[in-house]
């Protein structure tokens, strides 16, 4: 049995309808397979690509962090270095620190203190200066230490002030460490800082 | 039933055909099936290759990076045992307490064998500048009013007998770390799995 039915279609609607047809009919189809495969490898490779640079990019971080920790304990260093000579040299520092406010560190005063002193004056440079790997290398103690040094880049008075019959006097201080190495091959130099601020302190006897 | 759609004539008509499926309309289709629907055998076979060629480096890189994983969180172990260690030496242990000593420690999995080096810094001397004392003492130091002594420089032990005991005022410190992730063999020659860390201890008690 037989019909046939004929009738005027909208052209557009002809043209989807004749595609719908032809894929499932036939020749269009050929080679589908290879423009599966193609997407499917394109978009692995996207994520490859992605994977790969955030694995990289995580190796890089992870090296940059044993750099940090390098300089990080150097630097711990010039600071321990530093408060050595604070501890064992309690009126140097003290004159020094006051002499660098422009203070005169003999002068007996209450509340909150400043001076006209000159920086050439002042000798906390000398104290600071000697804090350093170039005057006491660390390769001097152990083999394999070269590439570590430390130095304290600054070392200021912020502030004086009297309290407790005590005339006190803080003192920040600025180590650098650095370490210069090879790192996979490639020559690195990274510094770290570190400040730290201490008081020192002296008992004035009267207000 | 079967419909199928073709252009008649010029004048844009098409022809809609409705067919009722006999033997021969079935016979065509089972020829469409196998001439246009599936997928022949070359490009199954140049689909399979390109595949493999895709396939191979990413199951070789799922595995490397797996290995890489590792690497990195028996890193950040390493660098947060450094830190732990470096921290109770410098600030929880006395001056005399920090000695040499060494060990290996098994820890998330990552084996670490530290050895830590201590010393004393030789010929350790301290520049200092004194402060001429003056009468009358003055509230600022400004130039000419406060007079300094030249810069000098003493071993500790010049400055206080205390210090003359042996133990020394300062120390240097070597950290040496290597390690092993689970999947690999130590290798103390490997610079990639091997941590150097140095800092100083000072006598502040």
């Amino acid at each position: 049995m037989k019909n046939n039915y004929v009738g005027r279609i909208n052209s557009n609607l002809v043209k989807a309808n004749k595609l719908k047809l032809a894929g499932r009919a036939g020749t269009p189809r050929t080679g589908m397979a290879l423009w599966v495969v193609f997407c499917i490898v394109i978009v692995l490779s996207i994520f490859l690509g992605a994977f790969v640079t955030n694995r990289v990019e995580m190796k890089q971080q992870t090296k940059r962090s044993f750099l940090s920790l390098r300089g990080q304990w150097i630097a711990q260093g010039a600071i321990q270095h530093a408060l050595l000579k604070f501890r064992i040299l309690p009126t140097e520092s003290y004159d020094a620190s006051a002499l660098s406010r422009g203070i005169c560190p003999f002068f007996v005063a209450s509340g909150a203190m400043s001076g006209s002193g000159s920086v050439e004056m002042a000798p906390l440079e000398a104290f600071r200066i000697d804090i350093d790997t170039a005057q006491f290398p660390l390769s001097a103690e152990f083999d394999g230490l070269d590439g570590y040094s430390y130095t304290v880049s600054e070392m200021k008075a912020l502030n004086s002030f009297t309290k407790d019959n005590l005339r006190k006097h803080v003192v920040r201080i600025i180590a650098q460490g650095t370490y210069e190495g090879s790192i996979a091959g490639k020559e690195m130099i990274f510094t770290d800082e570190l400040t730290k601020t201490v008081d020192v302190s002296r008992a004035v006897s009267g207000p | 039933m079967r419909t199928s759609l073709a252009p008649r004539g010029d004048s844009g008509d098409y022809a809609i055909v409705c067919q009722s499926i006999d033997k021969r309309n079935t016979i065509d289709e089972h020829k469409f099936m196998t001439a246009g629907n599936g997928f022949s055998l070359i490009e199954i076979v140049v689909a399979l290759a390109i595949m493999a060629l895709v396939l191979v480096p990413v199951v070789s890189l799922i595995q490397h990076s797996h290995h890489q994983i590792a690497d990195e969180k028996a890193e950040a172990t390493v660098a947060t045992f450094a830190s732990a260690a470096f921290n109770k030496a410098l600030f929880q242990q006395s001056y005399v307490e920090v000695v040499s000593e060494s060990g290996e420690e098994l820890i998330d999995g990552t084996t670490i064998r530290w050895n830590l080096e201590v010393a004393q810094v030789s010929g350790l001397r301290l520049w200092y500048q004194r402060v001429k004392y003056h009468e009358p003492c003055g509230g600022g130091s400004a130039s000419g009013s406060v007079e300094l002594y030249d810069t000098e420089d003493s071993a500790p032990s010049e400055i206080d007998v205390k210090y003359n005991d042996g133990e020394g005022v300062l120390k240097t410190l070597k950290l040496t770390i290597t390690w092993r992730s689970y999947y690999e063999n130590f290798d103390e020659d490997d610079p990639r799995k091997r941590l150097v860390l140095a800092t100083r201890k000072a006598r502040l008690e």
